[in-house]
């Protein structure tokens, strides 16, 4: 154990010293932030701008309605609420058109094209039956306006239909009130204040810290043991301590490392948080239970030991870094095949697939506290997903050690798998 | 009292033996030289030896007992090419060296400061690793091996990369360490760098013990059957078939074996009849001329 703790230092003092450590520390939450929050903030820098566009439609109650509709923001659903005040806060400038005809469409196109308008909804009385429309402007990809028209559109023929009935103006009001459904998840038979957006934000969270420290740091650990193997400190080392002890070493400094970037970005974050969580347009009921944080941390912790010690197991059997870095991908594999399945286990955390998934130990740590979070799954299940993955740990030493050992005494040329297979089962 | 005994341990990679039943002992306070071409497997053996890898099959012992990992505490092991790591501090290095022994933090760095006072490197205990020259760093390596005071030490190619000064200053060390009873294990490919240290040898060849022993007995089953001739004119002597085994020209002056039987007098009448002599001496063969004496016959 003094061993273990010797080594663990040594790779914890030697990477927090690193240069990149540092650099990494300070780089990733600015390279975040100007991910999430700049991009918000330049879109709102751009609503100064007006965008004018023509509704082109025979009726003219019609388009007004439109035009009116899309100024009143009143999304169905609370998900688009965030978009469509953002497109609300831009500035449009609608002008109607009764004019249909061919000419007048090709007039248009003209216009849009030499930038006198932004783009035209072109709605001829055949689009008023079978209620196909065409927005067309110069930059399609424009969702946010498209969507916010295509709102538009249809509250103005619900509007148009209670007008019909001979409802009264604020009979239609009342009608187009906006609704809103938040998700509460029962936990132990009470109804909690975490959200669904809050659930889902911790998973993401959990993943993103997941994935940037292994992509960080299994490369670390890869080096460290292949400058070990090249320069011979195994030699030293192995003649004082076990090749056990010195993976068991190496791989607890680095998750020492990952828990310490971890902290320096949590305490940075902590006077933020509150602030960058309403950015996003909506509020996130945050407040995860004490056990649901524990679990936070234990997957964290556990899933960071376990692919450094893919990455260690990897280094052993590697000569050069060129050849690490080629098989970088297994070690990102299970990671990127956890993040494929995540939505499908949000979305039916007690199906078989989910259950069997989230017990694979290298995808337990993301698709189990998505479980948890989601749906608790029975404690069984909880527990046998942890005693898998420490065993799992336990196994990949035991492998890694092996692969350390004979495999830095070979030389020269890269070891076939049947040649790994047989190393494992030398003594 | 045997330090180390090695009985018929054998190592193969594959199809490639690397050690050959290989069995020696090295006395106890002796300084043993293991000596042998490049690829002999004079590191396979080492490492076998302090528990690095495991043999196929044959016995390891040490301090008289069995191989066990805590004798390793008594050994200390300086490996062929520098084992350290490039971004530590030499200090700091140092220290968890001598922590892996078993030393306290501050004991280790204490010692390690009196031995970079005797090695010459005090004034570089602050820097990185890799700043030190490689001659330094191998001193830094010699140090790191005997922070823990072992009773036996086993140096792989020590000299190598060393000027005269500082192999003349290692060599100093560790005839001082032997005074003091402990056991030296040198393994070297250049035999005349330690045929004056050891008081033993084992010379191997393609994994196989081709000659062991006492030194002194190894030479003296040779006899002074080698001529050093410094002589002025011609060398027509060197082809007389019947006095000439093998010649060594070393420009200055050339070594010759005297064909077996052969009379030293009769080569010197030969020399002079044509040449002006300047030295005529009998000599010991050298390690060297033993050794290719020896695996020429078993070659052949």
């Amino acid at each position: 154990m003094h061993n273990v703790f010797l080594f663990a230092r040594r790779e914890y003092l030697e990477t927090v010293r690193k240069k990149s450590f540092i650099v990494m520390t300070i780089l990733l939450p600015a390279m975040m932030f100007g991910f999430t929050v700049l991009p918000s903030m330049i879109a709102s820098k751009h609503s100064g701008e007006t965008q004018h566009i023509v509704i082109a439609t025979s009726d003219a109650q019609f388009a007004n309605d439109i035009r009116e509709q899309f100024s009143t923001p009143a999304a169905e659903d609370t998900s688009r609420q965030g978009k469509a005040s953002d497109s609300a806060a831009r500035n449009f400038k609608f002008q109607i058109d009764t004019n249909v005809s061919p000419q007048e469409e090709a007039a248009l196109t003209q216009k849009v094209n030499s930038h006198e308008i932004d783009g035209y909804l072109w709605a001829p009385p055949e689009s008023l039956t079978d209620r196909k429309f065409t927005y067309r402007s110069r930059n399609s990809g424009d969702l946010d306006t498209v969507g916010a028209l295509s709102s538009a559109v249809r509250r103005a023929f619900l509007q148009q239909s209670l007008r019909k009935h001979g409802a009264s103006a604020q009979e239609i009001e009342d009608a187009l009130q906006p609704v809103d459904v938040q998700a509460k998840k029962i936990e132990n038979g009470r109804v909690t204040e975490s959200s669904g957006m809050g659930t889902f934000f911790s998973v993401i969270l959990l993943m993103i810290l997941l994935y940037v420290t292994i992509l960080m740091y299994s490369m670390s650990v890869m080096r460290s043991v292949l400058e070990e193997k090249n320069s011979r400190i195994f030699e030293v080392l192995l003649s004082a301590a076990t090749p056990k002890e010195l993976m068991a070493g190496k791989i607890l400094g680095a998750a020492a490392v990952g828990i310490t970037q971890i902290a320096i970005w949590t305490l940075a974050a902590t006077p933020f948080a509150a602030q960058a969580i309403t950015i996003g347009g909506e509020q996130f009921h945050l407040n995860l239970s004490i056990a649901n944080m524990v679990f936070f941390g234990v997957f964290f912790i556990l899933g960071f030991i376990l692919y450094s010690a893919l990455a260690a197991a990897l280094g052993a059997s590697v000569n050069s870094e060129q050849e690490a870095q080629q098989f970088q991908f297994v070690i990102m594999m299970p990671m990127i095949v956890s993040v494929i399945f995540m939505t499908p286990v949000i979305l039916q955390p007690h199906s078989t697939m989910a259950t069997v998934l989230s017990l694979i130990p290298f995808c337990t740590p993301l698709l189990m506290y998505i479980r948890i979070l989601v749906e608790t799954p029975p404690v069984w299940q909880i527990a046998l997903s942890l005693v898998l993955l420490v065993g799992t740990i336990y196994a990949m030493l035991a492998i890694c050690s092996r692969i350390y050992r004979v495999g830095i005494l070979m030389y020269g040329k890269r070891p076939t798998l049947p040649e790994i297979m047989k190393w494992l089962k030398y003594a | 009292m045997y330090t180390v005994e090695l009985d018929q341990v054998r190592k193969s990679y594959d199809k490639f033996v690397a050690v050959k039943d290989l069995s020696l002992k090295i006395e106890q306070g002796s300084i043993f030289g293991l000596l042998g071409p490049n690829g002999a497997g004079k590191t396979s053996t080492i490492r076998m030896m302090i528990g690095i890898t495991v043999p196929d099959s044959g016995q390891v012992r040490m301090f008289g007992e069995p191989f066990r990992r805590d004798h390793l505490k008594r050994v200390g092991y300086l490996p062929e090419t520098s084992g350290l790591y490039k971004k530590m501090k030499v200090s700091e290095q140092l220290v968890l060296f001598g922590q892996l022994r078993g030393l306290s933090a501050s004991d280790s760095l204490a010692r390690a400061k009196r031995w970079c006072e005797r090695m010459d490197i005090a004034g570089w205990m602050d820097k990185k690793t890799e700043e030190l020259s490689k001659g330094m760093q191998q001193k830094m390596q010699f140090i790191s091996t005997l922070l823990h005071d072992p009773e036996f030490l086993i140096m792989d190619e020590p000299f190598a990369g060393l000027d005269p000064v500082n192999a003349t200053l290692l060599k100093n060390v560790l005839l001082d360490l032997n005074k003091e009873g402990r056991t030296i294990l040198f393994s070297t490919h250049r035999m005349d760098q330690v045929e004056k240290l050891c008081s033993s040898i084992c010379l191997i060849n393609r994994g196989e013990a081709v000659l062991q022993g006492k030194l002194k007995e190894i030479k003296g089953r040779y006899g002074r059957s080698n001529v050093q001739i410094e002589y002025e004119g011609s060398d027509e002597f060197l082809r007389e078939n019947g006095l000439v085994q093998s010649f060594n020209n070393y420009g200055n002056y050339v070594e010759v074996r005297m064909a077996p039987g052969a009379d030293s007098q009769k080569l010197l009448q030969a020399v002079a009849q044509r040449s002006r002599v300047n030295k005529f001496e009998l000599i010991e063969p050298s390690l060297e001329d033993i050794f290719i004496d020896t695996v020429g016959k078993t070659d052949a």
